[in-house]
């Protein structure tokens, strides 16, 4: 039952990054549509209705991946609007990043992330990560209810 | 003024003072030794008076002839006296007394006789109360007259004598109490004006010291003064300075570092990720058209995309040992050997058995994730190169030296050729290659890092095929 | 640095709290001497003093001040000898006198009311003869048979009396003319006697004066003269710390003659009238000292028992010489110099 209507998030800058967690993602199965943006103010305006996204559907994605490092507006900055604005909050939110990073880590726990992964290097390693994000958020997790 | 200086005037002053009162001791001393001679001269003259007297009485008396002889000589023995006593100097009250004994010695020295020889002329014949009888008398009353005279100017003489022996004697206790009270006068109080100037200056020091090793390296030591420790104190400052300084640029650096990893993390990792992510994808697809050598070459860069995730892994972890803070407690070195191998026998294939020979372990002080690294490090590395070795045996045991606790781990596996040893526990210097035993090289690099930073030292022996050897100490605290 | 500073200002109190105390101590001390020596009044004390070189002490202490120390206003009376002083002390015109041992005996053997305070002189040479050469005297034994001038009942009598004797020197042929002192100076200058027997400074004077034509006829031997000062015993029972303060003066003088002798000389040269050379060639041998010892005792019994043998004082005896001396004034200042024997009580043992 509308599982077409459940979108993902995903917030990466780099093209490469973004192909490899796409085909992960479609390894894992998880047909939902994955909404590509390449950087935090676009994602910003995105989720807020901003600018350019003022006229988008106005169901938000069920799920949140946010990579760190993008020129402009880092992940953190990212993360942190959403979890201060009320009707954002309760999306999950799960970091996916290059380096753990003890700096990043704490930062983002703080700003309230609901989880935190590290890509590794070896892309098998990260088919499984992914197919266990997807496993959990999709189907395990009781996802928040659908909000405007 | 300097302590050096002031400390030289004291010694030089008390130099002097000790020859001052050294020379005046002498003086004083000498000029004792003279009065109480002169004293016993006089009581010796005294004698003499008083004898003379006595023999003078004999003859008066008895009219013996030797009587008068004796009482010649024991003339002649005064009038020796008196000239010694004439050479002498004297006060003018002395002089004076000398000078009537010797005008009444004379007269008495020339009265007797004439008395004597009015007695022989008067010896042959009846005079009875004549004139020579009257003569005798009147010159016999003007001797007794001049004897005493002689023998009280003796007396006040002597008195004056006793006098000044008294007073060369309070003198010479006056000087020797009077030195004495200054000497000490002069130590007492550079004693202790240099020690109240050392307790404050040290105390400063003190407070200096505790501070900068509490790490308050921008304390300075106010100054005052131009002695010795005033000078310290501004090398102290200057040294306080340099140490801030180089604690600022330590600082700098290592935060450059954190930098550099945090860079290292992301930048260098995501290129990486896509080699291998792309890699795999194209295992993926249909390769079947490929050929050998292009399917060769595929596999070598996907292996190398691999090999270099490991290493950059590796040089993070490494690079995290010297920068994480150690959060120093009590670590039961027996127990982390335990558990260590205890999450190693998990991944140990299921038939291979090794024989665990572990000794008595210490408690240490120290970081308790950093130490369980260095036991999985070696344990590990003593289990991978046994892997040749039907019966490994491996043993972990400690000792002691005075000041640190000695352990280490035994394997009899592969060893290694002792003239490599210096490149053991250099990052990623391996003394096998990567298709006889896998590995970065990273393991013992970490090894040694983190026992420096506990202050210990690690060092290794091996032979090949025998087996190696890997100490490590750590410092001995507290805990014993 | 501060307590450094401390320290210092402490050392500074200390000594500023000693320097004080040490101020006020003194004070109180000196204040104390002071009101000790204060008297309510002052003392006239009339002192009869012949023109002798003897005389110095008292005479030095007089010209110096130092009698004034204790509130005594002091005069002295001269006079020609210290008999004639001494008789003018017991008839009441003085309250000291100075005089030889000879006068003080026959007023001792005759019980005249004195005390002897203390001696201040003593010579074996103040007492001699000049006698003129131009008369034919060169030795003692030319003396026979001349005319000696003397006066009665004083030193230069005793000496003149055991000179003749000890020289054998017949009295019966020699005649003796009685003249009080500065009328024998005169007859011995005029002709009138051929020799003398008197004292200094009338020695030293005839000597010079007559120069080559003297000849001085001394013994150093046969005869001690002591000069003593005496006082009447009203004057010591009223005034007793007066006594020890002449005494005590006394002392002091005889610390001035021997500091500045040239001065000392000066002050004598001009109470006896005579040049100060003459007064300097006087001084020498003489014993200048204050004290009373057993010699003095000696010499007044001694010439007690010439003055009853020659008949000079009839019906007498010799009393108790010891107690005509006043010991307790001397003995409080210069105890030593009291060399008397005596028993504690200061009577005869």
């Amino acid at each position: 039952m509308g599982m077409d209507l459940k979108k993902i998030l995903l917030v990466e800058d780099s093209p490469n990054d973004a192909e490899l967690t796409l085909e992960a993602l479609k390894t894992a199965r998880l047909a939902n549509e994955v909404i590509w943006l390449k950087d935090g103010q676009e994602a910003l305006d995105f989720l807020f209705c901003r600018d350019a996204y003022a006229g988008r559907e106005k169901v938000n994605p069920v799920l949140i991946l946010l990579d760190i490092k993008m020129p402009r507006v880092d992940g953190l900055q990212v993360l942190k609007q959403i979890k201060e604005d009320a009707r954002l909050r309760s999306i999950p939110v799960v970091i996916l990043t290059s380096s753990r990073e003890e700096v990043d880590l704490l930062e983002g726990y703080n700003h309230g992330v609901n989880a935190f992964v590290v890509k590794p290097v070896n892309f098998n390693e990260f088919l499984h990560s992914v197919s266990a994000l997807g496993t959990f958020w999709a189907l395990l997790n009781e996802a928040p209810p659908i909000t405007i | 003024m300097k302590i050096r200086t002031s400390l030289r005037i004291t010694s030089t002053i008390s130099i002097l003072m000790m020859l001052g009162s050294t020379v005046g001791t002498f003086f004083a001393f000498k000029w004792l030794r003279q009065a109480s001679a002169f004293e016993l001269q006089l009581i010796d003259l005294q004698g003499d008076v008083f004898e003379r007297t006595l023999l003078r009485d004999e003859y008066l008396l008895m009219a013996r002839p030797q009587s008068l002889v004796r009482w010649k000589q024991k003339s002649l023995e005064i009038a020796g006296h008196l000239k010694d006593l004439s050479g002498r100097s004297l006060s003018p009250s002395s002089a004076l007394l000398l000078d009537r004994m010797n005008q009444k010695f004379q007269a008495t020295w020339a009265l007797l006789p004439r008395i004597a020889a009015l007695r022989s002329s008067n010896e042959g014949g009846e005079s009875g109360k004549g004139s020579t009888w009257r003569i005798e008398q009147r010159l016999t009353n003007q001797l007794l007259v001049d004897t005493y005279l002689l023998s009280d100017s003796t007396k006040l003489l002597l008195l004056e004598a006793r006098r000044d022996s008294i007073d060369e004697r309070n003198n010479l206790l006056l000087l020797l109490a009077l030195s004495t009270l200054a000497l000490g006068l002069t130590v007492t109080s550079a004693s202790t004006h240099l020690n109240h100037l050392l307790s404050r200056r040290v105390a400063v020091l003190k407070t200096w010291t505790y501070s900068i090793s509490n790490g308050k390296l921008d304390y300075r030591i106010p100054l005052g003064g131009d002695d010795e420790l005033a000078d310290l104190a501004r090398e102290v400052n200057d040294l306080a300075e340099k140490l801030q300084r180089t604690y600022e640029s330590l600082e700098a650096t290592n935060r450059e570092l954190e930098a550099f990893s945090y860079s290292v993390s992301h930048d260098l990792r995501a290129p990486l990720r896509h080699l291998t992510g792309f890699v795999e994808l194209l295992w993926r697809m249909d390769l079947s058209s490929l050929d050998v050598k292009s399917q060769h070459y595929l596999t070598v860069i996907s292996d190398s995309a691999k090999k270099m995730g490991c290493l950059i892994d590796d040089l993070l972890s490494f690079s995290r040992m010297g920068r994480g803070e150690m959060m120093k407690r009590n670590v039961n070195m027996g127990q982390l050997v335990h558990e260590v191998i205890a999450e190693h026998a998990k991944d140990l294939p299921s038939g291979r058995f090794i024989d665990w020979r572990i000794g008595t372990l210490p408690t240490v002080v120290g970081d308790q994730a950093m130490l369980r690294l260095v036991l999985t490090n070696l344990v590990s590395n003593a289990v991978k190169y046994s892997r040749q070795v039907a019966a490994p045996i491996i043993e972990i045991s400690a000792s002691t030296d005075e000041t640190h606790h000695v352990l280490c781990v035994r394997d009899n596996g592969a060893g290694f050729d002792m003239r490599f040893v210096d490149k053991l526990f250099v990052l990623f210097q391996r003394l096998h290659s990567s298709e006889e035993y896998e590995g970065t090289g990273v393991g013992l690099a970490n090894v040694r890092r983190i026992i420096t930073r506990h202050g210990g030292r690690t060092w290794a022996e091996g032979e090949p095929n025998i087996g190696a050897t890997f100490y490590f100490t750590l410092p001995q605290g507290p805990e014993g | 640095m501060r307590s450094m500073i401390r320290h210092r200002a402490v050392a500074r109190a200390m000594s500023g709290v000693l320097v004080v105390t040490g101020l006020v101590w003194l004070a109180l001390f000196g204040c104390r001497n002071k009101q000790h020596g204060q008297l309510p009044t002052s003392v006239p004390i009339a002192i009869a003093c012949p023109r002798n070189i003897s005389s110095s002490l008292v005479i030095i202490a007089k010209e110096q001040g130092l009698f004034y120390q204790d509130g005594a206003v002091v005069t002295l009376i001269p006079f020609e000898s210290g008999k004639v002083s001494l008789e003018r002390m017991l008839a009441g015109e003085a309250d000291l006198a100075l005089v030889a041992e000879t006068p003080l005996a026959k007023a001792i053997l005759t019980g005249g009311k004195l005390s002897i305070l203390a001696s201040i002189h003593q010579s074996s040479r103040d007492v001699a003869i000049v006698a003129r050469k131009d008369r034919g005297i060169h030795t003692p034994s030319d003396l026979e048979g001349k005319v000696i001038g003397f006066t009665q009942g004083t030193s230069g009598h005793f000496f003149l009396d055991t000179f003749c004797l000890v020289n054998r020197i017949g009295l019966g042929s020699t005649t003796f003319v009685d003249l009080p002192p500065l009328q024998l100076r005169n007859a011995l200058l005029d002709g009138k006697v051929d020799a003398v027997s008197t004292w200094d400074p009338h020695v030293a004077f005839l000597m010079d004066a007559l120069g080559p034509r003297s000849v001085l006829l001394r013994d150093e031997f046969i005869y001690t003269q002591t000069f003593c000062l005496v006082a009447r015993p009203e004057f010591i029972r009223d005034h007793p710390d007066q006594v020890k303060a002449i005494l005590t003066g006394l002392l002091s003088a005889l610390k001035f003659m021997s500091g500045s002798s040239t001065q000392a000389r000066d002050l004598v040269a001009a109470y006896t009238q005579v040049e100060p050379s003459l007064v300097s060639k006087a001084f020498t041998g003489h014993d200048f000292d204050v004290r009373l010892d057993q010699s003095l005792m000696l010499s007044i019994e001694n010439e007690c028992r010439w003055f009853l043998d020659s008949g000079a004082v009839q019906n007498h005896e010799i009393p108790d010489v010891l107690s005509y001396f006043y010991l307790p004034g001397l003995l409080e200042v210069r105890p030593e110099a009291v060399q008397v024997i005596r028993d504690e009580q200061g009577g005869l043992p």
